[in-house]
C-alpha cells in the first residue's frame, strides 16, 4: 500500500504510479517514501536544531550561559594571555579589563552558535556569518571576539587609539580575528578610561567602581546618551543601572578564582 | 483549505511578526522646557507626587506602559530641604515576546524654572536594569531629604553641591556631595546611606 501522502506544492507526486517523480537518473527511493537528500536534508536539519537548541538551553538553565562562557571565552583569555598582557601594557589599560571583555564577548550566544561542537571556539563558521551580517547590516553589526562595530573601529583608528587599516575589508577581518581583535578592546577601553579620567569626581571613586564603569563605557561607547546618562544618574547610579557589565566583571573575577 | 498548511502558515506568520517586532527600531526622542508641575494648586512647597505625576503622565504619551526605575534630586546642598533643584526621574518601558526590548524615558524637572526636560531611546542593547522603584516602599522623599540635609550639615561639609538618589535595585537612598558649584561630577566631599524604611544614616564617608 502507498501510505505517502501527495504534497499539493510538486504535481509530480500527485500521481501515485510514477517512481521517484520520473526522474530516476537523479533520485533512488530504497524505502518507497522518500529521496536521499531528504535524508541528508533532514540530518542536517536535526543536527542545526539540536545545536540550536543545546545554546537555547543554556540561556534558560539557572548557570548555563556563564559556564559555556567559561569554557569558551575563558580557553580563549587564556590562550592569548601574552596578546592581552602586551596591548594591555602598550595602552596602560588593566589587562583584567581586557580579559573580562574577552571572555564574555568572545562566547556571545550569536557566536557560540554557530560553531559545529559545543566545545569548539567560534571559528571560520562564526566568523564567515558575522561577515555577511556586517555586509548586510553594515556599520551597527558588532563583529568578532570583541563583539565591536565597524563605526567604532574605524572611529578609534582615526583618533590614534589602534592600527589604521585601509578599508572596511580589511577592518573586518582585524575585528574578526582574535589577536588584532585584542587590539581594538584594548585600544576601546583606554579611550573610555581616557575620558573617564578626565572627570574629576571619576578619580575619586573607588578602583572597584572605575573598573565597572570602564566596561559600562566599552560597552555604550563613549556616546552622547552615554555621558547623558551618566551625568543625571551620577557615577554610581550609572553602574546600578548597567547590570549586564557588572555581571561581565563579576563573572570574569569568578572564573578567575576558580581557576 | 488544507489545515495542516494554514497551521504551517500561521506559525510562519507569528515566527516572523515576532522577529519583525523584535527588530523594530525605537527612534530617540529630546523635549525640552516643557511645563511641569511641582505642587498642588494651593500650595507653595514642592510636592513630590505631583511633579511625578506630571512627568509619569507626560512619558506615557510615547511609552504608556512605561515605570518609575528612578529617582534623583540634585542641586544645592542648602536648597535640598526644599527640593529646589533638579528631580530626576527614570522610566522604563519593557516589550517584545521574543527577545525583550527596553524602552527608557528620563525626566528632568527643574523645580526653581517649573520646567521639565524629556529623552526617549532604546536601551535594549545595553541590557539594563528594570527593576522597579517603589517610592511608595519608602519614608516620604521630602523627609529623606530632611534627613540628609541634617547629616550634611552635622559633617559640616556644606556649602556644597547635593546628589539623592535611589533606583529598583539598591536598597538605601544614596546622597553624595561635591565641591560647591561642581555638581554630580566634582571632587566628592560625602557619601551616605539612608534606609527608606527606618531613615536611618548608614555607611558615612567624608
Amino acid at each position: 500500500m502507498d501510505t505517502i501522502v501527495p504534497d499539493p506544492l510538486n504535481p509530480q507526486s500527485l500521481n501515485r504510479y510514477t517512481y521517484v517523480y520520473n526522474r530516476p537518473l537523479v533520485y533512488t527511493d530504497p524505502t518507497g517514501h522518500l529521496p536521499w537528500w531528504a535524508y541528508v536534508a533532514g540530518a542536517a536539519g536535526l543536527y542545526v536544531v539540536g545545536r540550536m537548541g543545546y545554546e537555547v538551553g543554556t540561556l534558560i538553565v539557572p548557570g548555563g550561559d556563564q559556564t559555556r562562557r567559561d569554557r569558551i571565552g575563558g580557553g580563549l583569555v587564556v590562550e592569548l594571555s601574552d596578546v592581552i598582557q602586551r596591548e594591555s601594557t602598550a595602552r596602560s589599560v588593566d589587562p583584567e579589563l581586557v580579559s573580562a571583555v574577552l571572555r564574555h564577548e568572545s562566547a556571545a550566544f550569536e557566536r557560540r552558535v554557530l560553531t559545529f561542537w559545543p566545545s569548539v571556539q567560534p571559528g571560520l563558521f562564526a566568523n564567515t556569518a558575522e561577515f555577511v551580517q556586517s555586509q548586510v547590516q553594515g556599520d551597527t553589526a558588532s563583529i568578532g571576539p570583541g563583539q565591536m562595530q565597524l563605526r567604532r573601529a574605524r572611529e578609534l583608528e582615526e583618533m590614534g587609539y589602534v592600527t589604521a587599516r585601509r578599508n572596511d575589508f580589511e577592518r573586518r577581518l582585524a575585528l574578526l580575528n582574535n589577536e588584532t581583535a585584542i587590539e581594538y578592546m584594548a585600544g576601546m577601553l583606554q579611550y573610555v578610561s581616557e575620558q573617564l579620567r578626565s572627570i574629576q569626581g571619576f578619580n575619586d571613586l573607588e578602583t572597584e567602581q572605575q573598573r565597572r564603569l570602564i566596561l559600562i563605557a566599552y560597552n555604550w561607547g563613549w556616546t552622547e546618551e552615554f555621558q547623558k546618562q551618566l551625568r543625571d544618574r551620577d557615577f554610581i547610579g550609572m553602574i546600578e543601572y548597567a547590570g549586564y557589565d557588572n555581571q561581565t566583571l563579576d563573572a570574569y573575577l569568578r572564573w578567575r578564582e576558580n581557576r | 483549505m488544507n489545515i495542516k498548511l494554514l497551521a504551517i502558515a500561521l506559525c510562519w506568520l507569528w515566527l516572523f511578526c515576532s522577529l519583525a517586532a523584535c527588530a523594530a527600531r525605537f527612534e530617540p526622542i529630546e523635549l525640552t522646557a516643557l511645563p511641569a508641575r511641582i505642587s498642588q494648586p494651593d500650595a507653595q512647597e514642592i510636592d513630590v507626587e505631583v511633579v511625578l505625576a506630571s512627568a509619569e503622565s507626560q512619558v506615557q504619551r510615547v511609552l504608556p506602559d512605561a515605570y518609575l526605575e528612578f529617582f534623583g534630586f540634585s542641586g544645592d546642598c542648602q536648597e535640598l530641604p526644599h527640593l529646589h533643584g533638579t528631580i530626576n526621574l527614570g522610566f522604563v518601558q519593557v516589550q517584545g515576546t521574543v527577545r525583550h526590548q527596553v524602552l527608557a524615558a528620563f525626566a528632568s524637572v527643574n523645580t526653581v524654572e517649573e520646567t521639565m526636560n524629556l529623552r526617549f531611546a532604546d536601551h535594549s542593547p545595553y541590557y539594563v536594569s528594570t527593576a522597579p522603584l517603589l517610592l511608595q516602599d519608602s519614608l516620604p522623599v521630602r523627609e529623606i531629604a530632611e534627613l540628609a540635609y541634617e547629616n550634611i550639615i552635622r559633617l559640616g561639609v556644606a556649602p556644597c553641591d547635593v546628589n539623592l538618589t535611589w533606583s529598583g535595585t539598591r536598597d538605601a537612598w544614596l546622597v553624595q556631595c561635591t565641591a560647591p558649584g561642581s555638581g554630580s561630577f566634582g571632587p566628592r566631599q560625602c557619601v551616605l546611606e539612608i534606609d527608606p524604611l527606618t531613615g536611618q544614616v548608614r555607611g558615612v564617608q567624608q
